[in-house]
């Protein structure tokens, strides 16, 4: 259990993100999604160089790659994947059939 | 805050669509709050110890700030997503 790494715990959440991710939707707005990916992820990576410098949140250094972007660890990007796309999949679904 | 003005003067989120934008932020919400316990319990991430945070924790090394920062993340995705759609929905109507 301990030698769980916070790739391992990535991994499994993001195949179960997206395997519903999949169930709900089948046609994706891929070109706005990528376009929302790039702007995302430029933001976490200045947020989260922040909130590390700022001592807000810490890491185990034995349970993580040890690729990091600044300080950022890479794994802490897989938030923001997910975000982007379970929020624009969502969306997406919602207002097609609410209208 | 600043994305809740947004929303209501450029049309992003809650102003279109209350019910799509609901869903659409609290449903990953609860999912990414599921992945931090996870992370939590496994030991790979905790709390500073800073005096930056407020101190009030909802669980062992869950301060109510991480449910701000959630909230800020898929409300972000969900400002920016609608807005590069609407300019490549424009670009495209040319």
């Amino acid at each position: 259990m301990n030698q769980f790494t916070y790739l391992a715990l990535n991994i499994v959440f993001m195949l179960i993100a997206f395997v519903i991710l999949n169930l709900v939707s089948r046609k994706s707005p891929w070109r706005a999604i990528g376009f929302t990916m790039f702007w995302m992820l430029l933001t976490t990576l200045v947020f989260d160089n922040v909130i590390i410098a700022l001592g807000i949140v810490g890491y185990d250094v034995t349970k993580i790659s040890g690729l990091l972007l600044g300080l950022a660890p890479i794994e802490d990007f897989a938030y923001t994947v997910v975000s982007v796309m379970a929020v624009a999949i969502i969306w997406t679904k919602v207002t097609r059939t609410t209208k | 805050m600043g994305l809740a003005l947004m929303d209501w003067r450029h049309k992003t989120a809650f102003s279109i669509n209350k019910k799509a934008a609901s869903l659409a932020i609290f449903v990953p919400m609860v999912f990414f709050i599921i992945w931090d316990v996870a992370g939590i319990a496994t030991g790979i991430f905790f709390r500073g110890d800073t005096s930056h945070l407020s101190g009030i924790l909802l669980a062992p090394e869950f301060p109510i700030e991480e449910l701000f920062f959630l909230l800020l993340l898929n409300y972000s995705s969900l400002t920016i997503f609608t807005t590069v759609s609407k300019v490549i929905a424009k670009r495209s109507a040319k």
